[in-house]
C-alpha cells in the first residue's frame, strides 16, 4: 500500500521538462564500521549457520568477514550449540542439531578482540502444515515500460489451528523441465571421425534456482491464524519455466513479531526512493546487542522459526488459459538454424568450431549413394538443454 | 462605481433633508432630466445648474408626492455618475465630481448652534468662519468637518466620533482599517461592517485612516460632542485594487498583534512567479518565518512548525489541501481572493485547532452596484471572475473559476512516454453576499478544487487515476446590536477526499479512498466598551468525520481484496474569550483565553497493547468495541493568548506575547512537505493532541517617514506530543496505525529580521533563522530515536533569506525581481553498506543528521500594464516572468537505490531550468 506513495509524479515532471533526476555523488561520510549478523536456527536438522560481517564503505563491493569469534547458541532447555567457522564469517552448526520447538535460544558472540554480543530470545514456534500451494493467473505492470505482463501467480494457503502462528517468512526452492527443441542424440567422436549415439540424455532437463527476495505474511491484523492468499512467487510468459512441468518448493518459516518487524523494515529501507513524497529512512535495528555498550549499533537479526515445507507440481495444460504460451530465451526456430551437411570434416567443424550440436547422422547405402555421411545440426542450445540444467530427474520429481 | 459616492452622499445627507428641504410633487412618465428639473424648480425656490450633455440620455418613470427635494435628485442621479450639490437656493448638479465644500454634515447630525465660544481650547477652528478659504473644493481631505454640537461643548472634556469606512467605487465596508490621531496618539480599526468609533479630546483634531492597498485619507475634525463621520477611501489608484506593496503605514507599530501579516492581493502583482500564476501562498512564503521544504512542496512550515499545523482558511472554512499539481500552485485563484492574514505568533482567541499559524483567507466581496470581473491567460491556466449584482447595492454574486490546459501542453512536448500521463486541476468559488441593511449582512460561499493526475509508471500500477478534491462551503450572519455591539454566526463545511483507481487491467482493478469532513456551527460577539477596551467572545462547536481508507475491487473480474479500515467520529468544541485593552496611548494589551474540547466517540474498535511494552501488533491484547456515540477518548484544556504592545516613540514600538494552542487533528505523513496521499488522523485513546506553547518578542522600528518598516522578532516554542513515525511505517489502510506513531516533546526557536520599504523602489527583504528539534525518547529500541537525544526534524530549515523588489519605472511599467536562499533540509544518509540474505542493505545514519545541498532561486519580472483610459472598456496587463534565471539546480531530494551489488545516490531536481512564461490579464 505504501507504494500509493511512490506515484511516479517524478515521471509526469520529466516529461514536462521541468524535473530531472541526476546521479549525486555520495560522499561517504563518518563512515562507522558496524557489525552485521545474519543466522538462523530451525527446527531442522541441519548444518545451522551465523554469518558474521561488518558494514562498508559505499564503493566498497567486498564483504568484510568477521573473523576468528567464538559463536554458540544457548537454549533455556540448558542445551549449548557451538557454531565453529568452516569460511570466514560464517560459522555452522554441526549436522545433526535440529532446533526444539517451544525451545527459546539466544545467540553469543565474542570477537577475537574480546567484544561480546548476544541476541534477544527468540522462541522456535511450531509452523503449520502448508495446506496448499495453487495459482492464479495475475497481471503485473512493468515499471520501466508501463506494459502490462501476464503471468501466473503462485499462492500458499496456510492455517494455525493452536492460533500461535501469526508471522511468516517465505522462501521457496523451483525445479522446472526444459526440452531441447531438436535433441541431439549423436555426438562427435574424434577416432575416427564420426557420429555416434550418445549414452547419455541432453534433454529433458531440470533447472533449479531458489528465492533471494524476502517475503513476509502475517495474520496479525485477522481474527484467526489463516492465510488463504499469500502470494509467494510470480512467473511471468516472458520465460519459459512454465512450458512444461514446474515444481516449486515452499519452505514457510513461522518468525517472532520482533523479526517480522526487522525485517519489512529492511524490505522497506532497500526500495526504489524515487518519490517527491519520500519516507522514513532509518537504521533498522534487529535484536543484536553489545553486552558492553548498549548504544552500539549492530546490524541483522538471529532468527529463529520452526519450518514446514510443502512441494507442488504445475503443468503449462492446466494454468489459465489467459496465460500465453511462454516465451523462451533460445529461440530456435529461426531461418539457417538448422543445418545439413554431408561431409565428415564439416562435422568436427561445426561441432568443435561453431558449437553445434549433432541431431541426426547416418551413412547412405543405397545405389545413389555410397556410404555417404549425412548430419543434421543445429547450435547446441537447440540440441542440449544440459548447459541450463542437469539432465538427470530429481528424486521427487513425480513425472 | 462613481455613483457610489452618493450612496455615501446619502447617507450622510439623509437626515436633515426631511427638516431642510422644500417638499415636492412630481409624476414623471418618460420624462427626460430637464422636464423633472423644470417642475422642480416650479415648486420650489431652487434653481438648478447642469450640463446638458451629461443628462440628455436620461428618462425617468416615478412620481413622488410630497418629498424633499433631496429624494428627488437622489432618484435623478440613481444609476448614473452624476451629483449633486445643494447650495444656497441652488443645486449644482456635477458629472464625476462631488463637491463638499460646505460642512454642513456636522450640522446635520446635531443643531447648529450660530454662537461662537469664546472659552474654548486654543486652536479650536470652526470651520464656519473657515467657509470661504475652503469652498469650492471637492477634496474632503482640506475640509474641516463640524462634529457634534457647540452646545455641547465641554472644554478639556472628550467625545465619540463614530461612522463608517467604505470604499470608493464598490461601497464595500472597509475593515480593518487603522483610524488613529496622533499626539495623543489614540487609535481605533474598523470592524467588518467598517464601523469604527474613536474618543478624542474635543477641539481640532486630525483623523488618519490607513489600510494596506488604500489611500490613507485624513480628516480634519472641530470636534464639539459626540457625533458620526463617515468616510470614503479609494484603493490606490493605478490599478484598481491590484497595485500595491504600500502596507498601512505605521501599522507594524500600531497593532498590538506580532507575528502578523496581511497579503493583499495587490501585493501578489509585482512577485515574478513560476507559470504565470499570481498566489497569495506563494507569496506568504517569502516572508519572514514562513517556508517550503522545496521547490514547488505542498504545505508549508512556519516558525519551525509542521506543514499540518497551519490553519488554513477560506471565509472561515478550513481548506485541508492547499496545493494544486503537488504544491506548485496553490488551491486559491488569486483573482477571487481578497486578502490573506497570517498569524504566526500571537494567534488570536478565536482561531484554534492548528498549532503554528493561521492563515485566513477572504474571498471577494462581490461588487452589488455593476458587472465587473477580471481575467487572464497564461501557459499553464486560464481563470475568470465575474462580479454580478443581484439586487442592486445590496445583493452581489461573485464567481471565479480557473483550470488548466496543461494536458495540451503535456501533449505537445515531444517526450517519451508522454501519452501515458495527464495533469489538470481546477477549482471554483462562488460568493453570494446581501447587504440587508446597515445592520445586517449576510455572505454565503462555496468552494470547490479537484486535481487529477493520470500515471502510467509508478511501482505497483498503470494507468492509476488518482484525484483529490477540497470542498468548502461557509454562512455568516453579521448583525449589529448597537454601535458597540456586533455579532457573528457562521456555519461552515469542509471536506477533503481522494480517491486512487486503476483500471490498467481488469483483474487488479480496484479503488482506493480517503475522506475527512468537518461540519461548525459557530457564534461570535464583539463589544467595544470604549475605545479603551474592546471585547470578543464566541462559543464553536465541530463535528469531524473521517474515512481513513478503503481498497475496493472494481469490476466483476477484479481479483483484489477489500479492505477498510473503520471510519472515526469526533466533536471539537471551543469556547473563547478575549479583550484589548488599550491601558494608556502607549501600552495595549490584549488577553484571551479559549478553552477547547474534544471527544473522539463510537462505533469503534480501540486496540489494546500490554501496558508495559512497545506498541506493535505483537503486543497487541485485544481490542474493545465503542457502541455508536459511545465517548472513548476525551481531551481538553485552556488556551492563554496574551500580548502586549508599548510604543517607545512616534516610530518605534516593542511587542511580547504568549499563546498555547492544542492541535486534534494530525497528518500521518513520511515526508517533509504534504503529499495528497497522506491521512488525517483525529485523535483518540493512542494519539494525543499537540500542545504548543510560544513565547515571542519583538522589536518595530520605521524610517523615514514610515516609508521604511523595519522589525526583529524572536520566538521559542515548546511542544508536546510531536508526530514522527518509526522507520518504514506504513499509513495507508493500516488498521493499528497507532503503532506507526511515535510521540514526543520538541522545540523550535528561532529569529526574523525583515525589512519592508514602500515608494518606487518597494519590496522586502528578511532573514530567518530558526531551529526545529523533536525528542523520541522511550525504553523500547523501536520507539526511540537517533538514542533518545534530540534531533532536527525533517523540516529543519536554519536560514533563509527572501528579497522581493519591484521598481516602478512608469506608471505602467514595472520590474521586479526575487532572490530566495534557504538551507537544506535534513535527511537520513547512507553510511555504509552490508551483505544481508543475499542482497546489498544500506546502513544509514541517524534520523536527520545530514542535509541535502541549500536552494536559490533569483526570478525576475516584467509588468506592463495597457493604458488606463476612462471609459475603455477593458483594463489589461502583460506580465513576463523568468522563474530561475540561473537555471540553478536546487535538489528537491536526494535518494538511495540499491542496484544490484551497488547503492546509487541520486537528486530529483525540480525546475532546473530557467521557466519563461508570459500572462495576460484583463479586467473589465
Amino acid at each position: 500500500m505504501r507504494h500509493v506513495k511512490n506515484i511516479s509524479l517524478v515521471g509526469i515532471l520529466i516529461a514536462l521538462g521541468l524535473s530531472c533526476v541526476e546521479p549525486f555523488s555520495i560522499r561517504s561520510i563518518s563512515f562507522d564500521k558496524a557489525v552485521v549478523v545474519e543466522g538462523r536456527l530451525t527446527n531442522e536438522q541441519k548444518a545451522h549457520y551465523v554469518k558474521l560481517s561488518y558494514t562498508r564503505p559505499i564503493g566498497e563491493e567486498e564483504n568484510v568477514p568477521l573473523t576468528d569469534a567464538t559463536v554458540w547458541v544457548e537454549g533455556d532447555d540448558g542445551s549449548k550449540i557451538e557454531f565453529t567457522e568452516s569460511e570466514p564469517g560464517y560459522y555452522q552448526s554441526s549436522e545433526g542439531f535440529s532446533g526444539a520447538v517451544g525451545t527459546s535460544y539466544q545467540l553469543f558472540f565474542t570477537t577475537s578482540e574480546g567484544r561480546q554480543y548476544q541476541s534477544s530470545r527468540q522462541e522456535l514456534l511450531a509452523s503449520p502444515p502448508i495446506d496448499s500451494i495453487y495459482d492464479a493467473y495475475a497481471e503485473k505492470i512493468s515499471t520501466k515500460t508501463g506494459e502490462v505482463k501476464k503471468g501466473i501467480q503462485f499462492f500458499v494457503a496456510t492455517h494455525d489451528e493452536t492460533n500461535t502462528a501469526q508471522y511468516y517468512k517465505y522462501a521457496w526452492e523451483e525445479t522446472y523441465e526444459v526440452h531441447a527443441p531438436f535433441p541431439s542424440y549423436f555426438e562427435f567422436s574424434p577416432d575416427p571421425d564420426t557420429a555416434v549415439a550418445r549414452t547419455e540424455d541432453v534433454s529433458p532437463c531440470y533447472v533449479s534456482a531458489k528465492s533471494t527476495a524476502i517475503t513476509l505474511g502475517t495474520t496479525a491484523a485477522l481474527t484467526e491464524s489463516r492465510l488463504s492468499k499469500m502470494p509467494v512467487r510470480y512467473i511471468t510468459s516472458e520465460t519459459d519455466h512454465l512450458l512444461n512441468v514446474y515444481s516449486i518448493l515452499v519452505k514457510q518459516y513461522v518468525i517472532s513479531a520482533e523479526a517480522y518487524g526487522f525485517y519489512r523494515e529492511i524490505l522497506e529501507n532497500n526500495q526504489d526512493n524515487s518519490s517527491l513524497f519520500d519516507k522514513q529512512l532509518g537504521v533498522v535495528v534487529g535484536n543484536i546487542a553489545s553486552v558492553d555498550n548498549p548504544e552500539e549499533t549492530v546490524l541483522g537479526f538471529f532468527e529463529v522459526a520452526g519450518v514446514s515445507e510443502r512441494r507442488a507440481f504445475f503443468k503449462f495444460e492446466d494454468l489459465d488459459k489467459r496465460f500465453p504460451w511462454p516465451e523462451t530465451q533460445y529461440p530456435c526456430n529461426g531461418p539457417n538454424q538448422l543445418v545439413a551437411i554431408s561431409t565428415l570434416d564439416s562435422l568436427e567443424y561445426y561441432v568443435k568450431g561453431k558449437g553445434y550440436g549433432i541431431i541426426t547422422a547416418e551413412y547412405c547405402n543405397t545405389k545413389h549413394c555410397d556410404n555417404e555421411f549425412n548430419a543434421t545440426l543445429a547450435p547446441n542450445y537447440c540440441t542440449d538443454c544440459r548447459f541450463r540444467g542437469p539432465s538427470t530427474k530429481p528424486d521427487f520429481w513425480i513425472y | 462605481m462613481k455613483k457610489l459616492l452618493v450612496i455615501f452622499c446619502l447617507l450622510v445627507f439623509q437626515y436633515a433633508a426631511a427638516q431642510d428641504f422644500p417638499l415636492v410633487t412630481i409624476s414623471a412618465d418618460s420624462a427626460t432630466f430637464s422636464q423633472v428639473v423644470n417642475d422642480l424648480e416650479v415648486q420650489t425656490d431652487y434653481r438648478i445648474f447642469y450640463k446638458n450633455e451629461w443628462v440628455d440620455s436620461l428618462q425617468y418613470d416615478f412620481s413622488v408626492v410630497q418629498k424633499p427635494l433631496e429624494k428627488v435628485l437622489d432618484i435623478l442621479i440613481e444609476g448614473t455618475q452624476l451629483n449633486y450639490y445643494i447650495g444656497d437656493g441652488q443645486v449644482f448638479i456635477t458629472n464625476k465630481v462631488r463637491i463638499l465644500a460646505n460642512p454642513r454634515i456636522a450640522g446635520l447630525l446635531e443643531n447648529r448652534s450660530s454662537e461662537i465660544q469664546t472659552n474654548v481650547e486654543k486652536g479650536l477652528v470652526f470651520a464656519r468662519d473657515y467657509r470661504s478659504e475652503n469652498s469650492e473644493t471637492s477634496n474632503p481631505e482640506s475640509q474641516i468637518f463640524e462634529i457634534g454640537s457647540r452646545q455641547k461643548l465641554v472644554a478639556g472634556g472628550s467625545a465619540t466620533v463614530a461612522g463608517y469606512v467604505k470604499e470608493k467605487g464598490s461601497g464595500e465596508p472597509v475593515a480593518g482599517v487603522l483610524v488613529y490621531r496622533k499626539e495623543p496618539l489614540v487609535t481605533a480599526t474598523t470592524d467588518e461592517f467598517g464601523f469604527y468609533s474613536i474618543t478624542l479630546p474635543v477641539g481640532k483634531n486630525k483623523l488618519i485612516y490607513q489600510l494596506v492597498g488604500m489611500k490613507p485619507t485624513q480628516r480634519n475634525l472641530a470636534l464639539f460632542s459626540d457625533g458620526q463621520l463617515n468616510v470614503v477611501m479609494e484603493a490606490d489608484v493605478t490599478a484598481l485594487r491590484e497595485v500595491v506593496i504600500e502596507s498601512a503605514r505605521g501599522a507594524n507599530i500600531e497593532n498590538i498583534q506580532m507575528g502578523a501579516s496581511n497579503i493583499d492581493v495587490a501585493e501578489i502583482k509585482n512577485v515574478p512567479i513560476v507559470l504565470g500564476e499570481r498566489d497569495v501562498m506563494k507569496v506568504a512564503t517569502t516572508l519572514a518565518g514562513i517556508k517550503t521544504v522545496g521547490e514547488g512542496a505542498a504545505g508549508f512550515n512556519v516558525r519551525g512548525g509542521k506543514a499540518d499545523q497551519n490553519l488554513i482558511t477560506l471565509d472561515d472554512a478550513p481548506i485541508y489541501n492547499t496545493a494544486h499539481f503537488l504544491g506548485f500552485f496553490s488551491v486559491f485563484n488569486s483573482e477571487a481572493i481578497d486578502d490573506m492574514q497570517i498569524y504566526k505568533g500571537s494567534i488570536p482567541a478565536r482561531y484554534g485547532g492548528r498549532l503554528s499559524s493561521v492563515m485566513d483567507i477572504s474571498s471577494r466581496r462581490a461588487n452589488r452596484d455593476s458587472i465587473s470581473g477580471s481575467g487572464g491567460l497564461s501557459p499553464i491556466t486560464s481563470k475568470l471572475t465575474v462580479e454580478l449584482p443581484l439586487f442592486k447595492g445590496k445583493a452581489g454574486l461573485m464567481l471565479g473559476g480557473r483550470t488548466t490546459y496543461s494536458n495540451w501542453i503535456l501533449k505537445n512536448i515531444d517526450a517519451a512516454n508522454f501519452h501515458y500521463n495527464s495533469i489538470s486541476f481546477s477549482d471554483l468559488i462562488l460568493r453570494h453576499d446581501f447587504d440587508i441593511n446597515a445592520n445586517n449582512r449576510l455572505t454565503l460561499s462555496g468552494y470547490y478544487s479537484v486535481d487529477k493526475f493520470k500515471m502510467s509508471s509508478d511501482t505497483l500500477f498503470s494507468a492509476s487515476d488518482f484525484r483529490y478534491q477540497n470542498i468548502a462551503a461557509s454562512f455568516a450572519f453579521w448583525h449589529r446590536f448597537s454601535r458597540n455591539l456586533s455579532s457573528k454566526i457562521s456555519v461552515l463545511y469542509s471536506a477533503y477526499q481522494y480517491e486512487l483507481s486503476n483500471d490498467g487491467s481488469p483483474i487488479n482493478a480496484f479503488l482506493q479512498d480517503f475522506d475527512i469532513s468537518e461540519g461548525t456551527a459557530k457564534g461570535e460577539l464583539n463589544y467595544s466598551m470604549s475605545d479603551q477596551h474592546a471585547f470578543s467572545g464566541g462559543i464553536e462547536v465541530k463535528k469531524i468525520k473521517t474515512n481513513p481508507g478503503r481498497k475496493l475491487p472494481e469490476g466483476e473480474e477484479s481479483l483484489v481484496q477489500r479492505q477498510e479500515v473503520a471510519p472515526e467520529q469526533a466533536v471539537e468544541a471551543a469556547a473563547f474569550i478575549a479583550d484589548e485593552y488599550n491601558l494608556t496611548p502607549d501600552l495595549s494589551l490584549y488577553a484571551g483565553v479559549r478553552y477547547s474540547m474534544f471527544i473522539n466517540y463510537g462505533p469503534q474498535t480501540i486496540n489494546t497493547y500490554l501496558p508495559e511494552a512497545p506498541k506493535n501488533s505483537n503486543t497487541k491484547v485485544d481490542s474493545i468495541a465503542y457502541s455508536k456515540g459511545e465517548k472513548i477518548k476525551r481531551y481538553g484544556g485552556l488556551e492563554p493568548r496574551i500580548s502586549a504592545r508599548f510604543k517607545i516613540n512616534k516610530m518605534s514600538s516593542v511587542k511580547g506575547g504568549y499563546s498555547r494552542t492544542r492541535q486534534y487533528v494530525h497528518t500521518l505523513t513520511n515526508s517533509a512537505s504534504l503529499s495528497p496521499t497522506d491521512i488525517w488522523q483525529v485523535s483518540n485513546t493512542y494519539l494525543q493532541p499537540q500542545i504548543a506553547d510560544q513565547f515571542s518578542l519583538g522589536y518595530y522600528r520605521n524610517f523615514d517617514n514610515d516609508k521604511i518598516e523595519t522589525s526583529l522578532e524572536v520566538y521559542y516554542k515548546e511542544i508536546q506530543n510531536l508526530l514522527d513515525f518509526k522507520v518504514g511505517s506504513d499509513f495507508l489502510l493500516n488498521p493499528h496505525v497507532e503503532t506507526a506513531i511515535l510521540q514526543g516533546p520538541g522545540k523550535s526557536y528561532g529569529l526574523e529580521l525583515s525589512l519592508k520599504k514602500s515608494g518606487r523602489l518597494n519590496g522586502w527583504i528578511n532573514y530567518t533563522f530558526s531551529r526545529t528539534f523533536l525528542k523520541l525518547d522511550s525504553e523500547y529500541g523501536e520507539e526511540r530515536i537517533n538514542e533518545g537525544a534530540y534531533y532536527p526534524t525533517n523540516y529543519d530549515i536554519p536560514h533563509a533569506v527572501n528579497l522581493v523588489a519591484n521598481y516602478k519605472l512608469t506608471h505602467r511599467l514595472s520590474f521586479s525581481y526575487n532572490f530566495a536562499f534557504r538551507s537544506g533540509r535534513p535527511i537520513t544518509y547512507p553510511q555504509g553498506v552490508y551483505d544481508f540474505h543475499g542482497s546489498l542493505s544500506v546502513h544509514y545514519s541517524d534520523r536527520n543528521s545530514y542535509r541535502i545541498p541549500h536552494y536559490m532561486r533569483m526570478d525576475i519580472g516584467i509588468n506592463l500594464e495597457a493604458g488606463h483610459k476612462l471609459g475603455k472598456l477593458a483594463y489589461s496587463s502583460w506580465s513576463f516572468s523568468v522563474y530561475n534565471l540561473l537555471g540553478r539546480d536546487n535538489p528537491y531530494s536526494v535518494f538511495f537505490n540499491v542496484e544490484g551489488k551497488e547503492i546509487k545516490g541520486y537528486k530529483l531536481i525540480v525546475f532546473g531550468v530557467p521557466i519563461p512564461t508570459i500572462t495576460y490579464n484583463f479586467k473589465f
